[in-house]
């Protein structure tokens, strides 16, 4: 075998796949915060119908409605945040995806895998004054800030589902 | 060509042909297909590379 077969060899096996599957993981990894491939599983399509439902009271229905969030409006969310907490989301959805195209370990019902961290709500509301000023806040504000009272006992109701 | 690079250039293949339908259109499915099979797949034509480019240099004395 020639140097230069062997060089191509290194490329083909060794470097092209690196390139490719970190071009690939970060490509789809950011298509996947979109509103679309949360709905490609029909087990979510209840929870977007009432999100676009212009009629809808619910929380998700006004963020969408009002334009509160702009694109990826699950994502935005759902989504940890902090140092590792988008790098978590992912792994976890991930592993959902896996679960439900395998249907090992499928839930009967959807639901959260933990309690809706405040600090997914924080993320925007937390610096902005109107809530930042309004007394009821204040007077939580510490609770809001460790978990110990979460939005959601307050704002309700978050998704507004059609079974 | 030695077998190992063959099976290498298959598997190794088989990935890029996975990864394909992740690039072109992110669904579960292709996502799925590219990271549970994919990359896999690469990791096992890299190790059979890797060992068939320490077997050649065993044989010829280097290492």
């Amino acid at each position: 075998m020639s140097t230069r077969e062997k060089l191509l060899l290194l490329v083909v096996l060794g470097v092209a796949p690196v390139l490719v599957t970190l071009a690939t993981f970060a490509m789809s990894f950011q298509r996947a915060e979109q509103v679309s491939f949360c709905g490609d599983c029909h087990t979510q399509a209840p929870w977007i119908v009432d999100m676009e439902d212009p009629n809808s009271k619910s929380l998700a229905a006004l963020h969408y409605r009002n334009r509160w969030i702009l694109d990826d409006q699950c994502y935005t969310c759902h989504a940890d945040y902090g140092f590792l907490g988008p790098i978590k989301t992912k792994i976890r959805a991930l592993k959902e995806v896996a679960i439900y195209y395998s249907g090992i370990g499928m839930p009967r019902q959807i639901k959260l895998p933990k309690p809706f961290p405040n600090a997914n709500c924080l993320q925007c509301h937390g610096p902005a004054a109107n809530f930042r000023s309004d007394p009821t806040h204040a007077a939580v504000m510490k609770a809001l800030v460790v978990n110990k009272l979460s939005c959601v006992t307050c704002h309700q109701p978050i998704h507004t589902i059609k079974r | 060509m030695p077998t190992l690079i063959e099976a290498a250039l298959i598997s190794t293949g088989l990935g890029f042909l996975l990864a394909v339908p992740c690039i072109v259109d992110t669904t579960p499915i292709t996502m799925c297909l590219f990271f549970f099979f994919g990359v896999p797949l690469f990791g096992l034509g890299f190790l059979l590379y890797a060992y068939s480019v320490l077997r050649d240099l065993r044989t010829h004395g280097i290492l």
